[in-house]
Parts: C-alpha cells; structure tokens; sequence
C-alpha cells in the first residue's frame, strides 16, 4: 500500500517539476522574499489608510495627520459644523462635534490624543511625580463549577495552587524594587519597572499581535494547498484521475498525492519556525490546521465542475476556515472557547513553552476527526459517475448513497457529522449573537434545527434510498447524533455556551432526535422536503421551549 | 471592434458562472465577510469597551485589598485582608472577583490579580480601571499637578463621548469597506484567470481563433464578463452595508473607484494568464502578488484602500484622485491588452 502511495507522490512531483522550471521556481523565491519584505514593512510602517479622515477647524496646532486642519473662526466653524463640512472643532479644554458617527470618532480620536499630549507635558514638567499611580495586572486562572447563579467553591486544589500563592507572594515582596524600565505613555523610558504601567492602560488580555504573527506560520501552506487543489482539479478535468482509479485504489491515489504537499507545508511550517526562532514543536498546533485544509480542498476539488467553480468554492471557503481557525484566538485568556483553536494554544506555548495534553486533544480532535472525514468522503467520490455528475448537491446526496448502504452505517454517519455540525453552529452563534435577543435567539434555535434535521435527515434518506429499514435507520441517526453530542459535552467544548445547543441534559436530546427522525421517517412518502420541514419545526418548537424555560 | 460579438463572448462566460451558482458562492461570501466584520468589531468592543456595546460595566465588584491604602479605599469599596494568602483563598472559592495589593504613598505600586479565561475578568478589569483612574487623578490633585478635562458638546449640549467610540467606526471604513472591495478586485480577476486559462488548457481558444474573432476581441470579452461581475458585485456590497445601518457618502465614487481597483487586478490576472497560461501557476502568482500587496495598501493613505475609506466616510480628498484611478486603470488594461496577445 504504501509502495503505491510513494509511487503516486513521485508521480505528482515528475509532473510539477515539469511545470515548475528553475526559473519559475526563482520567480516564486522572489515573490516570497518580496512579500515577506512587504509584510514586515507594513508591520513596521503601520496602518496608514485611516489619513485624512477627519475634518477638523481648531486655533491649536495639531500634529496628527488623521486630521486636516481648518483655518476658521470660531462663528464659521460653528456654520461649518452645522452643515457637516467638519467634524470637530477643538478649543481650549472643549471640543465641539457636528454630531454624526464620524465626529465622535473624531473627538474620541481627539481625546486620546490630546491626553498624550499631557501626559508628555506632565513628564517633562514634573517627572516620574505626575504618574502616582503604577499597576501591574496579573491573571489566574481558577476552577469553579459552572452555575448560572453564584460560584460554588471547589477548593483550592491541592498544594499547586499554595504553591502559586506562595510565589506570588515573593514576587509581592519585591515590589517597588526598581528592577526593569518602564515606558511611559509618552513613549519615554523611565528607571522603573516594565511590568508596571499608567492605570489608563489596563487592558483585557488579548493577543491580537501575537495572532498576526501566528499567521505567517499558516500563509505559506495556504499557497502549497493552492497548488495541491489546483492540480487534483486539473487531472480531474483532463480525466487522467480515472487512468490512475484502475491502477490503485482511490485512498491510495488521495494519500499519495497529499502526501507531497503535506511534506512541502510542513518544511514551510519548519523554516518559518526557525526564522522567528520558535521551537519546531509548533509543528504539532500547525499540523491538524493544515491537515484539514487540505483535507477541505481534496474534497472541493473533486466535487467542483470546473476551475471557476473550485475558485469560488475554495475562496470562499479559505475565508470562512481562516476564521475559524484564527479568530477565537483572539479571545486568548479571556473565554474558555477560545481553546477551540489550536492556534490559542500554539500563542500559549510560544509564552510559556508548556503543552497541556487534555486541551491538545480537546482544541486538534475535530480538526484531524473533520480531516479523516474528508479524505474518506474524497476517496469515495472517485467514481466516474460522481466526478462528472450535473451539481454539487447531486454529488453529495450521491456521495451520501455511496456510503451509507445499512442501517449501521446510519449511526456512524450520524455521529461523524458532529464535528461538523459544531462548527456550522458555531458561526451561526458568532453570526447571530451580535442581533438584538428578541430576534437572535429565535433565529439562532431555528437555524440549529435546520442544520441538525438536515443532516439527520439526509442519512436517513440515503440508506432508505439503498432498502434499509427506515425506522430503524431513524433511530440510528437520532442515537448517532446524541451520542455525538454527548461526546462533545464530555470534551467541555462549549463549556459555558452548551446551554445555548440544549446539549446538556440527558434524555430530553434524546427523545426529540428519535421524534423528529421517526417523524422524518413516517412523513418520506410525502417527500424529502416536507418530512424535513416538519421535523425541523418540532425540534424549534421543543429548543425554543427549553430556552424559554431556561431563561 | 464588434461590439455585440465580444458582449455575446462575455455573457457567456457569465451564463457558465449563473448556471454553475458560482455567483452565490461569491454572494455568501460578500454575506459573511459583512456580518463577520461585525462580530470582530464587537468582540474588540465587548474586550475593551463593554459599556459602549451595551454591556454596563458592573457598578460592584467584590474586590479584596491587601495593604494599606486609605485613599483608594474612599474611592473603591473594597474586602480588607491581612495577608495575601487568606485573598487568594477567597479568590480560588470564588467570592472575591480581583485583589489588589497595595500600600499607599506618594507614589503608589499597586499589584492586581484577576480571574484568567473569565467573563468576569473583562468586567472586573473595567471596573477596577475606572476606579485607579479616578486614583490616579485624586493623588495627582494631592500633589498639585494640573488635571486634565476635557468637555464634548454636540448640537449645543454638553455630551458624555464614550471611550473607544472610534473603533467601531474607523473598523468600518478602515478595514471593512475596503475589505469588501478587495473581496470583489480579487474575485474578477480569479474569474478572469479561470476562463482565459480553461480556454488554453481545454484547447477551446484554438477553436475561438479559427472563428471571426480577433485576439483582441476575445480578450476584451473575457475581460468584460470580469468587470460586469465586478459592476454587479461592487452595489450588491454596498447595498449590504447599508442595509447594516451604515453610512456610504459619495456612491457614485465609491462605485468608480471600487471598479478602477477590479480593473487594476484584472491587468495583473490578465498578464499573468497570457504569460503563464495554465491556471494552477497564474492563480498561484497571483495570490503571492496579492498578499504582498495587500498589506502594504493600508500603509499608503493615497492607495485604493485609503481613498475609499475616506471617500465612504466622507473624509478630506480631491475629485481629482477617484478620476485619475479610472483613467489610469483603463489606460493600462488597454495596453496589455494591446501588447500581450493571448
């Protein structure tokens, strides 16, 4: 088997060696080493497109060039404002806005601004004396039981925590030695301490920074993934796919053709990891990320009609992962689902060079259970008959037929689908949560039962489709899903949110995916759609109750 | 040039995008970096300003104080402990939110503990934030340094401005409009790289050579099922942002500039897809170019990206810069295509 897959990884390098000439490749080098300049000259230059933003009228000298400075006096600028020809007029310890968005962005601009300007005059008329006040936060992290009312004690747990204590308490004893400089808001060091700042400059912990920097360790196997779908679509079109298909096995054929680029994305993942100087071990955080792109791409690639198609798909859904992936990082330290990243945990370790092996599994499982997932699905899609069928839907519900052939097979499907069906849910809650509650909530519960149903459902549907026993196949898929769900409580995955999926309690989940899906079942003479319509609204009718009650 | 022949090429390129639903595919994702803008914008306002975003900041929190600190002690209503060791007893049960260690002199160290991964850290850091402030203020009128106020009025009332009202603000013409421009740029000239490229690889543009039809006129008509796309990509965005009760000034502009920005990445798609010819190297050049410019289009406040934030916000520019962009763009996609014969 693997013989076979090393021949086809050889294979795919015969023939992007004939693509990729010398020259090309030192083109590609170039563009790299360029783009590289060009991020680290925007890093260090900054964001300047926010220039000329505000309009502003003031008798004071402003030396910012967000603003541009109206020469007026104080009766025309009063007119000027009025009219919205500027935003802010700046007198002395007074600014008057026009009264729009942009003018109290301005003036809220305006005020950091000028409260630097202080500050710089406080420190140079008065010295360290200005600032009496210097504080220094720490975060601990404690465990307490999850309530919805007030937190009940735990203890502390064992000596580990007198052990923190104890420490701290040593370090509280050095305080007011003057060890390290501190920087000031004016931008001017003084003898103090770093760790201490001004009180204005408490902040809630969030690693926004760091996140971009993270993000070179990705970007280049984003490129690698590029070419590895852009050449699975190409012997799909040309349909040299279908000489390889008689010759290995399609998992074979899937295997041997990641495998090159994997390498290709891990030497990358390795050579920006020594660049920066970080520890090669990052490769374990990376490592599932760029697994499941691919995993993602393999699978877009083969149901894709065409390139245009396989742009979209793949554009699309680059953005929507790279979020997936990145933004809860930048909720670092503050929530627990933040830990849903492995890239949260890949900042964590650059920190404090520590890998916690429960939140390792916890944050990696999805992504390696989505990628294995994939890759199956992909295998199975090599088939003339689903490569080159009309739609993408088609193919799926095809795909679907394909595999799922018993009963049993339902259940396995069922639970399979959870990692993904978490994953939708959570964009809609990200999506949704941002509405006024009257209408998010309502929306959200809506949006689940669709998804759930949907998915439920279209099992159902295709082992009925291949002469399984639909009741049984029902109430295979409603036990899948529960037991999947019930997975995902174990792991703690959405720890303070679960109560949003209703996925806490134990029987109730239960008997409603068993209703819905006996629902579905009995309902499939009337046809796929209205089945699923009504067991979608039953199981929003039984989730809207549970929060009303909740609530 | 026929016109009506190269218009009959073009709407067939975009029957195949209709007929395929790759339209929607753009559209969803149009869609999601909207809403998404949105929920980064209120995850940065909820970690740093919560007040703004609806969440008061909490009038109590049950902070524990370790020291001698009278002066805070007027201004925060705090737990005394003796020892540090009984606070984080307090603090691990879960009664107190924070602890502050502090002892009060001319200049005042103050050290503050705060629950990791919590909610409550982010409420309670406000908290005790606002109060050090208003520390920091009393101890400097003790020591007769000047205090700095600052009084916003606004249609002649005096207005309490919250802090950190900007962000969402520049966010939006800063990062979010320009954004979806570039969403649009970029998926024109993907479009473009994909039906030039199809048309080499699958030798169908030996085929479109042998009819009437000159190099050129094939070229412009794949070039205009791009920039129809774009045309009806760049409303479609706008009408979205919109509809999330933001302001767009000067739409005709922003429409111009957001097309001269499609046009100046439909070049750059087109030199590549007549030099490289085949799709997997050009898509592959092409989204090298793109991240290097991108990034260095927001440090330029003369670019696309700055002209169109300041343009939607109606910030300072000049006519002038929106025109020479059309101008330009066109100039240059006409040369190519007068140069570089496909």
């Amino acid at each position: 088997m693997s013989n076979t897959i090393f021949k086809i990884s050889k294979l795919e390098f015969k023939k992007s060696k004939k693509k990729y000439s010398k020259r090309f490749v030192a083109i590609l080098v170039l563009l790299v080493i360029i783009s590289t300049f060009s991020a680290y000259y925007s890093a260090i230059s900054g964001v300047k497109s926010d220039y000329m933003l505000y309009r502003i009228a003031t008798p004071y000298k402003i030396d910012d060039p967000r603003y541009v400075i109206y020469d007026l006096s104080y009766s025309d600028a009063i007119q000027y404002l009025n009219t919205e020809k500027i935003d802010v007029y700046s007198g002395t310890n007074y600014v008057i806005l026009s009264g729009t968005d942009k003018s109290l962005s301005a003036g809220d601009e305006l005020r950091d601004y000028l409260e630097n300007k202080y500050k710089e005059y406080l420190f140079e008329k008065y010295g360290e004396k200005a600032f009496p006040v210097l504080v220094s936060v720490e975060y601990l992290e404690r465990k307490l039981k999850p309530s919805f009312e007030k937190p009940k004690s735990v203890g502390i747990k064992g000596g580990k925590e007198i052990e923190k204590i104890e420490k701290i308490e040593k370090k509280v004893e050095r305080v007011g030695s003057k060890e390290t400089p501190l920087t000031l808001p004016t931008g001017k060091s003084t003898k103090f301490r770093l760790e201490y700042s001004t009180p204005d400059k408490i902040t809630s912990p969030s690693l926004l920074e760091k996140l971009i920097y993270s993000f070179f360790f990705v970007v280049p196997s984003f490129f690698v993934i590029q070419v590895f779908s852009s050449s699975l679509i190409e012997d799909k079109i040309s349909r040299r796919i279908e000489v390889l298909i008689p010759a290995a096995r399609s998992y074979e054929v899937i295997l041997g053709k990641v495998f090159l680029y994997l390498v290709f994305s891990l030497l990358s993942v390795v050579i920006v990891s020594l660049i920066f100087g970080e520890s090669v071990i990052c490769l374990l955080f990376i490592f599932p990320i760029i697994l499941f792109l691919m995993a993602v791409q393999c699978f877009t690639s083969i149901i894709s009609r065409s390139y245009r198609e396989l742009t979209f798909l793949s554009l699309s859904l680059s953005l929507l992962l790279t979020t997936y992936v990145f933004i809860p990082a930048i909720f670092s330290g503050t929530i627990p689902v933040s830990k849903i990243s492995p890239i949260t945990l890949m900042l964590s370790f650059f920190e404090t060079s520590k890998i916690n092996v429960r939140e390792y599994v916890f944050s990696t499982f999805q992504f390696y259970s989505m990628a294995f997932i994939l890759f199956h699905l992909s295998s199975k899609a090599m088939d003339s008959e689903i490569l080159y069928s009309k739609s993408i839907l088609n193919k799926i519900v095809l795909l679907n037929e394909k595999i799922i052939k018993r009963s049993s097979y339902v259940f396995a499907a069922s639970i399979s689908s959870i990692p993904f069906v978490f994953m939708v849910e959570f964009f809609l809650l990200s999506m949704l949560f941002i509405l006024p509650q009257v209408y998010s909530i309502p929306i959200l519960i809506a949006s689940i039962a669709l998804v759930e149903e949907t998915f439920k459902a279209s099992f159902v549907y295709a082992a009925y489709k291949n002469s399984a026993n639909l009741y049984i196949s029902a109430l295979l898929s409603a036990l899948g899903f529960f037991i999947g769900e019930k997975i995902i409580v174990m792991l703690n995955i959405a720890t303070q949110y679960n109560f949003l999926f209703l996925s806490k309690f134990l029987v109730f989940p239960l008997l409603l995916h068993c209703l819905t899906m006996l629902v579905f079942a009995s309902l499939l003479r009337f046809g796929f759609d209205r089945a699923l319509a009504v067991s979608i609204t039953i199981h929003y009718i039984y989730n809207y109750a549970m929060v009303v009650m909740l609530l | 040039m026929r016109v009506s022949i190269v218009l009959r090429l073009a709407l067939k390129d975009l029957k195949g995008m209709v007929k395929e639903r790759t339209f929607v595919s753009v559209m969803v994702l149009l869609i999601f970096v909207t809403s998404f803008s949105s929920v980064i914008t209120f995850g940065i306002l909820t970690l740093y300003n919560p007040e703004y975003v609806g969440f008061a900041i909490e009038k109590e929190a049950n902070v524990a104080l370790v020291g001698n600190a009278p002066m805070l002690e007027k201004i925060m209503k705090v737990k005394k402990y003796d020892s540090l060791q009984k606070a984080f007893r307090d603090f691990y049960e879960g009664d107190i939110d924070a602890i502050i260690v502090a002892n009060e002199s001319s200049k005042s160290y103050l050290r503050v503990y705060l629950p990791k991964e919590e909610i409550k850290a982010i409420q309670t850091s406000l908290f005790i934030k606002e109060k050090l402030v208003k520390y920091e203020k009393e101890l400097r009128r003790r020591n007769s340094i000047p205090i700095f106020e600052l009084s916003f009025y606004a249609k002649g009332k005096r207005i309490d401005l919250p802090q950190g009202v900007s962000i969402s603000f520049k966010f939006i013409y800063v990062v979010l409009i320009p954004l979806l421009m570039i969403t649009t740029a970029v998926s024109a000239a993907g479009l473009l790289i994909d039906s030039m490229t199809e048309e080499i690889e699958t030798k169908t543009l030996e085929l479109l050579k042998s009819s009437p039809l000159s190099s050129t006129e094939i070229s412009i008509g794949k070039i205009l099922a791009s920039y129809i796309l774009s045309a009806t990509l760049t409303p479609i965005w706008i009408i979205l942002v919109i509809a999330n009760g933001i302001d767009i000034h000067n739409v005709a502009l922003v429409f111009s500039l957001s097309l001269s920005f499609s046009l100046m990445l439909i070049s750059l798609a087109y030199t590549l897809s007549v030099v490289i010819k085949d799709r997997e190297r050009s898509q592959l050049v092409f989204s090298i170019v793109i991240i290097s410019i991108i990034p260095l289009l927001f440090t330029n406040p003369f670019s696309p990206v700055g002209l169109v934030g300041r343009i939607a916000a109606n910030g300072y520019f000049s006519l002038f810069e929106p025109i020479v962009y059309l101008i330009t763009s066109l100039i240059v996609l006409l040369s190519l295509v007068k140069i570089l014969k496909i």
